[in-house]
Order: C-alpha cells, then sequence, then structure tokens
C-alpha cells in the first residue's frame, strides 16, 4: 500500500468520523438526560439541511447566519415536541421511542409539503481543493471537520463548565439524585433535547453542500447514529466520539481495501464482539 | 281531515313533478364516457424520484392530450383514461402494496412501472395473474413469459453497449475504464453486460465495484479507483442525483477524464449538484432535450407542451409519453378496454403504433424469445458549457451487432 493511499484514507475516515461524531453527540445527550431512543433524530438533520436551504438559498441570508438561525430554529421545535410529546411519556421506553417514530414521519410529511419530494443541494460555500503528499480533501469538508470539533468542544466546554451543563450532567448519572439536589428535571430535559437537535441540525446544515438531501434520508443516519452511540456507550459522550471515528476509519479502510459490502460487516462485527465483552460499550458505564 | 284531503294532492305534485323532470332530464343527458384507469407505480419520492416523477408527469400529458382529443372510440361507446399513481419509494415492499392498491382497490388493467428489475421481479407475477398489462422500466431483459409485460424504453442491453459505443467514437484513444453499478439485481445485470461490451471493445477493465443504491460519499470508493488512472468510469445504474455527487467528488479527487452514464443521466440535475465544470464532457444515453433533438413535428410539440407544463424538460420523459399511446393503440386495434384482448392485439405479428418518433412494433425476438421492446432509436448527448448537446441517436438496426456482443451472441 502506498503511502499516499493510506493518508487518503486516514483523510476519508477522519472525514466520516467527524460527520457521525457531530450527529451522534446529538442523540447521546438526549438518550442520556431523557433515557429516550429518539427515532426522529434523524428527521433534525433532516430539518436543519432544509432549513440552511430555505434561510441561504431562497432568502438569500449569508450561509452562517442561516447556519446558527438552522440550529436555533430546529432546538426549539425539538423542544415544544419535548414539551408536548414527550414529558406525558418521560420514564416509558417503549411508548417514548413509538412517539419518536410518529414525529419522524410527521417532520418528513412537513418537509414534503414544505419543500417538495426532489433531491436538493446547496452550492458550495468553501469551493477548492486543498492537497498535500498526494492526497485531497475537498477544503468544504475540511471545514465541515473543523466546525464539527468546535461546537463538540464548545459543547464539552459548557457541559464542564457551566451551570446548566453540571445540572445535565448530574442528570445523566442519577435523575433522582439530581432531583433532591434541588436541579430543575423539567428544564434539563428540555434543555437537552434542544441542545442535542441544534447538533443534529448542525450536522446537517455543514453537510447540505456537500451532499443530497431530501424529506427521507433521516432513517438511515438515525440507525447510523444509534450503531455509534450503542459502540460508544449509551450515555458516554467520550465513547461516541471515540465510537464515530473507529467506524469511520473501518469504512474508509475496508470500502478502499475491498468493498462497501465488505466494510458493512466489520461494522456489524466490531459492534456484536465490543458488545459481547463489553455490553456497555466501549467507555459506558456498567 | 279536510285539511289532509286538500294538501295531499298538492304533495303529490309537489313530489311527482320534480320527479318526473329530473327522470327526463337524465334519460336526455348524453351518457358520461366510460373510464380506463391507468396505473403509474413509481418512485414518485426520495432518492430516485428524479426517475421516477417524470413518468408520472409524461403520463398525464399523454392522457390529457387523449381526453381532450375526444378519448378512445371502442365499440360505438367513448373511453376517457385517468391516471392514478402510487408511491414505490423504489422499495420493494413498498411497490407490492402499491401494485395491490392499483389492482384490488383501483382496478386498473394497466401499469406503468416498476422502475427497476429487482421491484419487477416481486409485482410482475401478480400482474400476470391478475392480466395486467405492465409498461415496465427496468434493466433486466425480457423473457419468453412474459405475455403481459412490455418495455416501452431501452433495457441495459441496448443502452450500455451503445453508450459505451460513442465513447469509443468521441475518445479514440480510450484504453482503460472503471465500472461502478448500484448494488442490487439491476446493477449487476447491467455490469455484466458493461463487462461483455468492454471485453468485446477492447478495453481493460481496471476496476469493477459496485456501491449502495444510496450511497453519497464515494471518497473511499474514488480512493480505490482513481490510483487506478481510468480513462474513463462508467456509472452503471446509479440514480441522477448520485452520480452526481460522484462526478462532484471524483473531480475534487483530481479525476479529470471523462464520465458515462449509460443509462441516462439528468443535466438539470446535475449542473445543479454537481456543476458546470465538473459536470463538463459527461457522456450519456438518452436525453432530455427533446425539442433538439426533434425529428418529427410531434416530439417537438409534445417536448414543447411537456417544458410549457412542467417548466423542465426531463430524461425518458417522451419514452414515457409514447407508454399511454402504445395502450391507446392496443385498445383500438383489439376494439377492446380488456387488457388479455389489447395485449393479443400489441402481440400480433408485425402489429405497429404511432409513437413520437413516428411509427414503431415491438422487437427483440431474436435475442430473447420474444418481441417486448419498443423500437424506437436511442439518442446519446454530451454535457458542453453547462448544455446538453445530442450528438447523434442509434437506431434498432444499429443497435442489433452491439446488443448480441453484449449478451454475448
Amino acid at each position: 500500500m502506498e503511502l499516499s493511499s493510506f493518508l487518503q484514507m486516514f483523510v476519508n475516515g477522519t472525514m466520516i468520523g467527524s460527520q457521525l461524531a457531530l450527529f451522534a453527540t446529538g442523540l447521546t445527550l438526549v438518550y442520556g438526560i431523557m433515557l429516550i431512543i429518539n427515532f426522529a433524530h434523524g428527521e433534525l438533520y433532516m430539518l436543519g439541511a432544509f432549513a440552511v436551504f430555505l434561510f441561504s438559498e431562497q432568502l438569500g441570508l449569508n450561509y452562517f447566519i442561516s447556519l446558527v438561525l438552522a440550529m436555533i430554529v430546529v432546538g426549539l421545535i425539538a423542544v415544544a415536541a419535548e414539551r408536548v410529546f414527550f414529558k406525558p411519556l418521560r420514564g416509558q421506553h417503549i411508548p417514548s421511542f413509538v412517539m419518536s417514530c410518529g414525529l419522524a414521519f410527521m417532520f418528513q410529511v412537513a418537509a414534503v409539503l414544505a419543500f417538495g419530494i426532489r433531491n436538493k443541494a446547496i452550492d458550495s460555500v468553501f469551493p477548492g481543493v486543498v492537497r498535500v503528499l498526494d492526497t485531497c480533501v475537498s477544503v468544504e469538508r475540511l471545514m465541515v471537520s473543523l466546525i464539527s470539533a468546535i461546537l463538540i468542544i464548545g459543547f464539552y466546554i459548557f457541559l464542564l463548565r457551566s451551570r446548566s451543563g453540571r445540572a445535565m450532567r448530574a442528570v445523566m448519572q442519577n435523575p433522582d439524585a439530581a432531583a433532591l439536589q434541588g436541579v430543575n428535571i423539567n428544564q434539563v430535559c428540555s434543555l437537552g433535547m434542544g441542545i442535542g437537535a441544534a447538533l443534529a441540525a448542525a450536522a446537517g446544515g455543514l453537510l447540505a453542500p456537500v451532499f443530497i438531501f431530501n424529506p427521507w434520508i433521516g432513517p438511515a443516519l438515525t440507525w447510523e447514529g444509534f450503531i455509534v452511540v450503542c459502540l460508544g456507550g449509551k450515555t458516554s459522550l467520550p465513547g461516541t466520539i471515540l465510537a464515530a471515528f473507529i467506524l469511520g476509519y473501518i469504512r474508509s479502510f475496508v470500502t478502499t481495501l475491498v468493498d462497501p459490502v465488505a466494510a458493512l460487516m466489520c461494522e456489524a462485527a466490531i459492534l456484536g464482539i465490543i458488545l459481547t465483552l463489553r455490553p456497555q460499550g466501549l467507555l459506558g458505564h456498567e | 281531515m279536510a285539511f289532509t284531503r286538500k294538501l295531499l294532492p298538492l304533495l303529490l305534485v309537489l313530489l311527482l313533478v320534480p320527479a318526473l323532470l329530473v327522470t327526463i332530464a337524465t334519460g336526455c343527458a348524453p351518457t358520461a364516457p366510460e373510464v380506463v384507469k391507468i396505473g403509474i407505480a413509481q418512485p414518485v419520492s426520495g432518492g430516485w424520484a428524479a426517475w421516477g416523477v417524470p413518468v408520472d408527469r409524461a403520463a398525464r400529458l399523454a392522457i390529457d392530450d387523449i381526453n381532450a382529443a375526444g378519448g378512445i372510440e371502442v365499440g360505438g361507446k367513448i373511453y376517457t383514461l385517468e391516471a392514478v399513481t402510487e408511491d414505490t419509494e423504489a422499495d420493494s415492499a413498498i411497490a407490492m402494496t402499491a401494485f395491490n392498491k392499483l389492482i384490488y382497490d383501483h382496478k386498473v388493467g394497466y401499469i406503468l412501472g416498476p422502475m427497476s428489475s429487482a421491484i419487477n421481479k416481486v409485482v410482475q407475477p401478480l400482474c400476470e395473474a391478475n392480466k395486467v398489462v405492465q409498461l415496465f422500466q427496468g434493466s433486466f431483459p425480457p423473457t419468453p413469459d412474459d405475455y403481459y409485460n412490455f418495455r416501452g424504453t431501452m433495457i441495459g442491453e441496448q443502452m450500455a453497449p451503445a453508450a459505451y459505443a460513442a465513447v469509443m467514437k468521441l475518445y479514440p484513444e480510450t484504453k482503460t475504464v472503471a465500472l461502478l453499478n448500484r448494488d442490487e439485481e439491476g446493477g449487476w445485470t447491467n455490469q455484466d453486460v458493461a463487462r461483455n461490451v468492454c471485453n468485446a471493445l477492447g478495453l481493460e477493465i481496471v476496476a469493477d465495484e459496485f456501491v449502495d443504491p444510496h450511497e453519497e460519499d464515494y471518497a473511499p470508493i474514488l480512493t480505490k479507483i482513481l490510483p487506478l488512472e481510468p480513462d474513463f468510469i462508467g456509472m452503471g445504474m446509479i440514480a441522477p442525483g448520485y452520480h452526481a455527487l460522484l462526478i462532484k467528488q471524483g473531480r475534487e479527487m483530481g479525476y479529470e477524464g471523462p464520465f458515462l452514464a449509460p443509462t441516462g443521466s439528468d443535466t438539470a440535475i446535475m449542473l445543479d449538484i454537481a456543476g458546470a465544470e465538473a459536470a463538463e464532457g459527461l457522456t450519456a444515453v438518452g436525453t432530455a432535450d427533446y425539442i433538439g433533438l426533434a425529428t418529427t413535428p410531434l416530439m417537438k410539440d409534445v417536448g414543447e407542451r411537456y417544458l410549457e407544463r412542467y417548466g423542465t424538460q426531463d430524461a425518458w420523459s417522451l419514452e414515457y409519453y409514447n407508454d399511454i399511446l402504445y395502450i391507446k393503440a392496443g385498445i383500438e386495434a383489439a376494439n377492446s378496454v380488456d387488457p388479455t384482448e389489447v395485449v393479443k392485439a400489441l402481440r400480433t405479428p408485425g402489429f405497429t403504433m404511432p409513437s413520437v418518433y413516428g411509427d414503431v412494433s415491438w422487437v427483440g425476438e431474436e435475442f430473447w424469445g420474444i418481441n417486448s421492446i419498443a423500437s424506437c432509436p436511442l439518442p446519446y448527448t454530451q454535457i458542453h458549457n453547462g448544455k446538453e448537446v445530442v450528438l447523434g441517436a442509434v437506431s434498432w438496426e444499429d443497435m442489433k451487432p452491439l446488443i448480441a456482443v453484449a449478451i454475448g451472441k
């Protein structure tokens, strides 16, 4: 294997991993705080992409302003959904899961009615390609990874240093003890849902200029996200990030060296082996 | 009692007179035309909508044209056509539900669909058992058992050889090719055909790969293919939106050679997603520009009205328009709307039917044991400076030697 091929595979895997990490972080947050398997998380990504499309392509706003607006709008939609649909079902796993499935369909139909059924694309925000040592990556994807890293680091700092972040961590560790300490569980759940949705929307908005999107891209992404979350440890944010990059590198290296089907089989095999040896995931707690 | 005696006759008059008038009016009113329902079972949502929506659009335009011209007269009765669309979402299970609804709920006798060979394997037995005529769009070749199943559009064994031959004409110095196709039934068949054709043309196949039909990130597979330095990349049966991404990402990774869409493309989507610079030189069979290609007045007329109605020209759209014309021709020839009688008429040896290209017939028996494919010409195009340029068209007669090579006959 030539060095340039190895480096290109490494770069590809890093790009894939950073995309998965940003998307799955929100999913882990929602599950960690509310113990909800949010099947509509992929639709929040989809809404983020369409929101950026609406603000930047149709209303002519600057792309970055559109991205921030998309995160706010989708975050608020998710908070409203949490208050109306999930709060009454708190603590009930199966009904919450079914409710999230219904929400997913609702968001898909809303997107069809608002934007139609055809694939959409957004013009490149960062045109050009970077070439180093015979490897190449589009500036667009490089910036997606950079901004994803900034968002994840920013979120971590919030989680570790802010009062609200400490409250969220407390609820993720032990909601009853957190309540006894005076943490407002309702507020934390809403905040968690809002931030989780905003991160998913950010992923959708950042990748909108890279890929195409339509109202039905959500379910496949949600499944990918769940695989990352389960592998990493369902309530472990560092575990989510680690799992995202492991899967990203597997997908890149195995696809290039063998083929895409082998890559899927390897991902499934790794998931099976890790969960057999450590059911709590890579960095999850028992 | 007296009051009742006076009121009763008045009541009778008030009830009977309107009833009499209605009866007379109904008896004198012209009989409403009967309706022949045409089912459209296509992916009108999701990533494959770029292929399915044109079928719906073109069929409805054709149906409206026929109805506006007075419908179809059969045995002294006038029939109008009515389109009923069910979304298959390019999924076998959902398509099965769509076909069941069309056949059992809507009671259609004619269906345009499905859009994939893999799905057709699932739904065709249902159509044959219920004697429903199918105009099917898929790559898989017909078989002698396909009594109710016809192909208004080309199959892979027609398109791929014509496409690869066109590339060799355009780029005579070509020596190597990378083949990429979607990882399912239609893609596997199409790849077999591509291999046969490339071998016959003396091309070295440096890569022979498959990708998920909905894949969007082609960087890993391009990392495998590009170091092998193919002179061109054949994209098989990958849907237009996804092959636009493949072209865009291929250019970002430094590939400068031509791309080939051997089963058709969509220029508007290419330009929107990949951009004019990346899409430069994309060679494809089939065209959206029927107005530019127009070899008959009807082609130009239908092309212009399609553009006016839908705001765009869609690839293969006039082939789907033809499908409705074939159904009409069969009904008129059979002098019946019964699908079985219509099929008997369509399968009459030497049967010709009108299309936007002029008269065509069902062909293909010498290759596949049954005449089930419409003998329409196959245009091929390239994108230059952000526009689709029609370079020529391959007739059925010119296609025959290429098909023989493709299937190893």
